[in-house]
């Protein structure tokens, strides 16, 4: 990853760390795949811990192995204020979009096969409530956990190495 | 950022069973002894 890109990728975080986690101290982490093929996570680390302490004008001046972890981050944290819909078949997306059209969402194409529907809200929503407008509109009730992450947005997949994308609207 | 009780209402998703659900999970804790779920 050149300096350009660290620079690009500490913009993007510091970003949603102070706009749309409203300064919420979210865990990141890296993606690897082991001599099996099975995915591995790096350690969870906090943004603040992780992210805000790169200086990415003087790259020598960083430790290196922070650095390094930074460079691997491609997944975070879901914000307490967020729902993420996780969506498997593309033929599940128009439906929810009719349902959320009077609402503020953004949809992402993961880089692998699915897409993901980020909702912000104004208040943190409990584990349940995420849950059930989740099951409601037919998506992965697993990705309301807070022991869940996901792929961060323009970042490439850990698999197919394809940026998770920005789809706007048609 | 979107109201979020304005959404769920929409959805029709905010039912009082939600919370009282919600209230048992957070009563049920581990005896500091025994290590049995006890009701507080």
């Amino acid at each position: 990853m050149d300096k350009l890109e660290l620079q690009a990728k500490k913009g993007l975080l510091d970003k949603m760390y102070f706009k749309d986690a409203k300064q919420f101290n979210f865990y990141v982490c890296g993606t690897y795949v082991d001599k099996e093929g099975n995915k591995k996570f790096t350690k969870w680390k906090k943004y603040l811990d992780a992210v805000a302490n790169i200086d990415v004008l003087n790259l020598e001046k960083n430790n290196w192995k922070d650095l390094k972890y930074f460079e691997g981050i491609d997944q975070r944290q879901i914000y307490p204020h967020e729902i993420v819909l996780d969506l498997e078949d593309p033929n599940q997306l128009d439906p929810i979009v009719e349902i959320l059209k009077q609402w503020n969402f953004s949809v992402w194409k993961t880089g692998s096969r699915g897409f993901h529907v980020h909702i912000l809200f104004n208040r943190n929503m409990t584990t349940i409530e995420k849950e059930n407008v989740v099951r409601l509109l037919g998506a992965d009730v697993q990705k309301c956990s807070e022991k869940n992450l996901i792929a961060l947005e323009n970042t490439p997949h850990w698999k197919s190495g394809n940026k998770k994308t920005e789809v706007k609207d048609e | 950022m979107n109201n979020a009780d304005n959404f769920l209402d929409s959805l029709g998703s905010k039912a009082p069973v939600i919370e009282e659900e919600f209230e048992i999970k957070t009563r049920i804790k581990r005896d500091k002894w025994t290590r049995k779920e006890v009701f507080e």
